[in-house]
């Protein structure tokens, strides 16, 4: 997580230029509409009827030929390894398909993300080279503010290494398994717990100057971080990182 | 908002090739130098800590960038170590118990399935046990499609509710059978087991003496929430008349908490909805491989309650008066709201079958007390 240590970076896309002549225009007209969406945790997704069954995950087999014919270097470890792919559509990316494959290899999962659009699939490596390879190699389009803080959700989901998770109130900190009988363990999980509680918040996002301003925090490794991303129209974002407390009996990744 | 800067565009990564395939670790097809899943996890766990702080270790002499699992651990004790005026060789020791610990006590988990990597390598064991992989837990996404989901289906998976697998799905892994006959008379009880990201499903197929599954009860809970739900093989129509237990029976057919006639929550109430027999196929083993000991399958999380899910009738209801009445019981788990199945089945079937205290020492005043008053207000039910 080099990246995220520097607390602020920038990405340097391919365009650049247009990316900066469409935020001067939209920075000119100063947008006097200023959204902030707040998301509440405990709201439970409303179940719908989606009628037909849906066409059924893409198997490792499926992915791992198209992986082949485009000569992409996992093709080997999802065509040999069991596992799973999760398919879902990224509005952001035009429609553009997001294929998260867990491989299930001794001891370690291993995880390949992928983003496809029309005949092309990309990889997309951890951390900022992902970043830059959504950027640089996809229209990406954030027209409001619900799609801006998804977007940046899923960019920092896609592109974590190691141990990372998205929350939203204490509930989602991942703290080490609770023991029963050691009442001192016990003990300072509840303190850290306790201490969190006013810590982590919901993930907002606002509409501010022709960009969005999202703010979501993370458990990352044992540190709870909070990011700030500031991401224009066409999906460029900056980041910055406030670490806001650290050495958490959290569990680990491997 | 800040303008890019000037520097030229990142080049096209390259792909990231997978990781160093890990050391040789124990054969989990060896029975006979590992007879139990939790006997190879805890060999597996011993090994993998050994070969990770010998990577860690070799890093700065050979530029390896990979993070490995409980890297940041063993850094920290390593630090700690040093701190506290250990000499390197010692620090070492530390920081590799250290891992050692965090593996093997759970606080290291699979980012691609959220298991721990000691449940990893008993799913690996129970794989190569039975000769056909035990595949990793996969999350459901939901909404899912109503149909073949049904809305009860659908809710539990919503509140992060594990679905049960088809009937025959390598998902479910045989725990062993049951020696005693309870809530059912049938003779033969299986108990079959299910993973998930989000908790775990029992499955107890109730089997007559030819061999044909009569009953297939399912019970799943998330831990972290308490959020439970029941599955029967019943027609979903009445909730009553038995269906035919065939591979491919899976929830979408059978009748869910929201349609059954019959009341799991009478017996499935407490701290958690699983009933386990201490020393039984249905009792978890520890966190701790290496520890021995068992655990209840799921410990709901502090802050959290057992919520069953369905019909209005399927309740978890505590009874504070009661409790307040109790000295020992309550020290490990609630005793629920007394009803007469609770009362008949789990309460009074664990006390004459000593399973309750953990030891079966009822000669503890405290304990006998606690047997008269549960009695005595069963008796007035």
């Amino acid at each position: 997580m080099a990246y995220i240590s520097n607390g602020l970076w920038r990405l340097t896309p391919r365009r650049a230029a247009s990316v900066l002549l469409a935020c001067s225009i939209v920075l000119g007209m100063r947008s006097a509409t200023v959204a902030c969406v707040l998301y509440d945790p405990n709201e439970t997704p409303k179940v719908v009827d989606l009628g037909p069954t849906p066409v059924p995950p893409m198997t490792t087999k499926e992915l791992a030929e198209i992986l082949r014919k485009a000569r992409m270097p996992q093709a080997e470890a999802v065509a040999t390894l069991p596992g799973f792919v999760q398919e879902s559509t990224l509005d952001f990316l035009g429609g553009a398909t997001y294929l998260k494959v867990t491989l299930d290899r001794a001891f370690r999962s291993e995880i390949y993300h992928f983003v496809r659009k029309d005949d092309r699939l990309n990889f997309i490596p951890p951390g900022r080279e992902g970043w830059n390879e959504i950027v640089n190699h996809f229209d990406v389009s954030v027209r409001d503010p619900d799609t801006a803080l998804r977007y940046v959700q899923w960019l920092l989901d896609a592109t974590s290494e190691g141990s990372f998770w998205l929350v939203q109130s204490v509930d989602g900190v991942p703290f080490l398994p609770e023991n029963r009988e050691d009442k001192s363990h016990q003990a300072r999980i509840a303190e850290a717990r306790a201490k969190l509680e006013g810590k982590v918040e919901a993930p907002r996002v606002e509409a501010k100057e022709g960009v969005y301003l999202v703010q979501q925090d993370a458990v990352v490794g044992r540190s709870l971080v909070r990011y700030t991303v500031r991401v224009s129209k066409l999906g460029l974002p900056t980041v910055e990182t406030t670490t806001l407390a650290e050495d958490l009996p959290v569990v680990s990744v491997g | 908002m800040a303008s890019p800067t000037s520097e030229s565009p990142t080049p096209k990564p390259l792909p990231t090739p997978p990781p160093p395939t890990p050391a040789p670790t124990p054969d989990p097809k060896d029975k006979a130098k590992f007879p139990t899943a939790d006997k190879y996890a805890c060999a597996a766990m011993e090994a993998l800590a050994k070969d990770i702080a010998d990577k860690i270790e070799a890093k700065p002499a050979n530029g390896d960038k990979t993070v490995y699992p409980g890297e940041d651990i063993y850094n920290q004790a390593l630090k700690d170590a040093k701190a506290a005026g250990k000499n390197d060789t010692e620090a070492k020791e530390a920081a590799r118990k250290a891992l050692k610990d965090a593996l093997t006590d759970g606080n290291v988990v699979d980012k691609g399935t959220g298991e721990t990597l000691a449940d990893k390598a008993r799913r690996e064991w129970e794989g190569a046990q039975r000769g056909n992989p035990v595949p990793a837990p996969a999350p459901v996404k939901v909404p899912l499609a109503v149909p073949p989901a049904t809305d009860y289906m659908n809710k539990c998976a919503t509140a992060g509710v594990p679905l049960p697998p088809k009937w025959g799905d390598p998902a479910w892994v045989k725990k062993g059978n049951l020696s005693q006959v309870f809530a059912s008379k049938l003779p033969t009880t299986e108990v079959w087991v299910a993973q998930s990201p989000n908790g775990v499903c029992y499955a107890l197929p109730r089997i007559d003496s030819g061999g044909t599954i009569q009953l297939l009860g399912q019970i799943c809970q998330n831990p972290k929430t308490g959020r439970t739900c029941f599955w029967d093989n019943k027609d979903p129509s009445d909730g009553k008349t038995g269906l035919a237990v065939t591979p491919g029976l899976g929830p979408e057919k059978m009748a869910g908490g929201d349609k059954l006639e019959e009341n799991c929550t009478e017996c499935h109430r407490g701290d958690n909805a699983f009933i386990v027999h201490p020393g039984t196929a249905l009792e978890f083993s520890g966190q701790n491989p290496c520890s021995g000991g068992g655990s209840k399958p799921t410990d709901v999380a502090a802050g959290a309650k057992y919520t069953p899910m369905g019909a209005p009738k399927f309740q978890n209801p505590p009874d504070d008066a009661l409790d307040k009445k109790l000295k020992a019981c309550n020290q490990c788990h609630s005793i629920p709201k007394l009803s007469k199945s609770y009362c008949g089945t789990v309460l009074e079937g664990m006390i004459r079958s000593k399973e309750m205290p953990p030891g079966g020492d009822q000669s503890d005043p405290d304990t006998a007390d606690d047997i008269k008053t549960l009695r005595a207000e069963c008796a007035k039910l």
